[in-house]
């Protein structure tokens, strides 16, 4: 597993999903934006990812990685982030 | 020795037969090339054979191992070159090789190939076309892949880094099957053991410059 191709996938995607999320968590509510950060948002930033850098994905193809798989590692790393974000604003908020 | 085989690709687009029942096989220690005018299916080929295009029909086999095609990527048996670059043009040349090459080892074979530490340090968005390409080549080239597929790696490059990509190319065919496609068919000729033309879906063998004339892919003046 190349940790620092993984990284970069997960911040270039992220950084649109964060975009997307805060939007989505301004107009309705916090939770509605948590929830996006590892759903919609995800596939969001994918797309506008892939529109913008597509050729960049055969840096990824060429490690071993499939879209789905790295969508499959986002997902999974989104979800520890807001399991772990949302413990501590309940833990705070007492 | 590795012997990728490729059996009766198939691909349209709507009503246009691109590719027409393709086949051809590449052992590890050859060069193939492919040529082709545009639109006459050579990339694609290439990216059905790498897994990224869905074919109509496909054999994809190495030592007659069948493999999936939706199986290609995560097996790392064939990588891939494309036509335009894909690195990110953000990062600098030494950022950019270790998220290809995480052992320091595999890294020094790139850092100590000729002419790479003249532009180390640069941005790959600021590397000429000649620079970018021999650098993607490189990569591509020492990856552990046992078959590795180049799309236009000769393109507006500059005479000095289209020798530094050759002999790449022929210095790791000692270890790799190689295939390649590009429109600088003299170039190509210079390093390929066997070469094939598309022409209307189909594979023509070519053993000569006049054999590229007589089908019609270049003038016969």
């Amino acid at each position: 597993m190349n940790i620092r191709a993984l990284f970069k996938c997960v911040i270039d995607i992220n950084i649109y999903n964060l975009l997307v999320s805060i939007f989505i968590g301004t107009i309705t509510s916090a939770l509605y934006g948590v929830i996006s950060f590892f759903s919609i948002g995800i596939l969001i930033g994918y797309l506008v990812h892939w529109y913008f850098k597509e050729n960049e994905y055969y840096l990824y193809f060429n490690l071993g990685y499939t879209k789905l798989k790295l969508l499959r590692i986002v997902f999974t790393l989104n979800i520890i982030i807001c399991v772990i974000l949302s413990s501590f604003i309940y833990l705070i908020s007492f | 020795m590795l012997t990728l085989k490729a059996n009766n690709i198939s691909k349209s687009f709507g009503k246009k037969q691109i590719l027409n029942n393709i086949s051809f096989e590449c052992s590890t220690g050859e060069i193939i090339g492919i040529f082709g005018r545009n639109g006459s299916g050579k990339s694609t080929l290439l990216k059905i054979i790498h897994g990224t295009l869905k074919s109509d029909s496909i054999g994809l086999s190495i030592n007659s191992n069948s493999i999936n095609p939706l199986k290609v990527i995560p097996q790392k048996k064939i990588g891939f070159l494309p036509q335009d670059s894909f690195l990110p043009k953000g990062l600098t040349v030494r950022q950019a090789i270790p998220l290809l090459f995480e052992n320091g080892d595999n890294q020094d074979k790139i850092f100590y190939s000729p002419e790479v530490s003249k532009f180390e340090k640069q941005k790959i968005g600021a590397l000429s076309r000649g620079e970018l390409r021999y650098l993607e080549v490189l990569l591509i080239c020492n990856l552990s892949h046992p078959f590795i597929l180049l799309d236009e790696p000769f393109s507006m490059i500059d005479p000095l880094y289209k020798d530094l990509i050759k002999a790449v190319l022929v210095k790791l065919k000692e270890t790799k099957g190689i295939i390649i496609t590009d429109h600088y068919y003299s170039d190509v000729l210079q390093v390929t053991d066997r070469n094939f033309l598309l022409k209307k879906g189909n594979r023509i063998n070519i053993n000569e410059t006049s054999d590229l004339m007589n089908n019609g892919y270049l003038n016969k003046n």
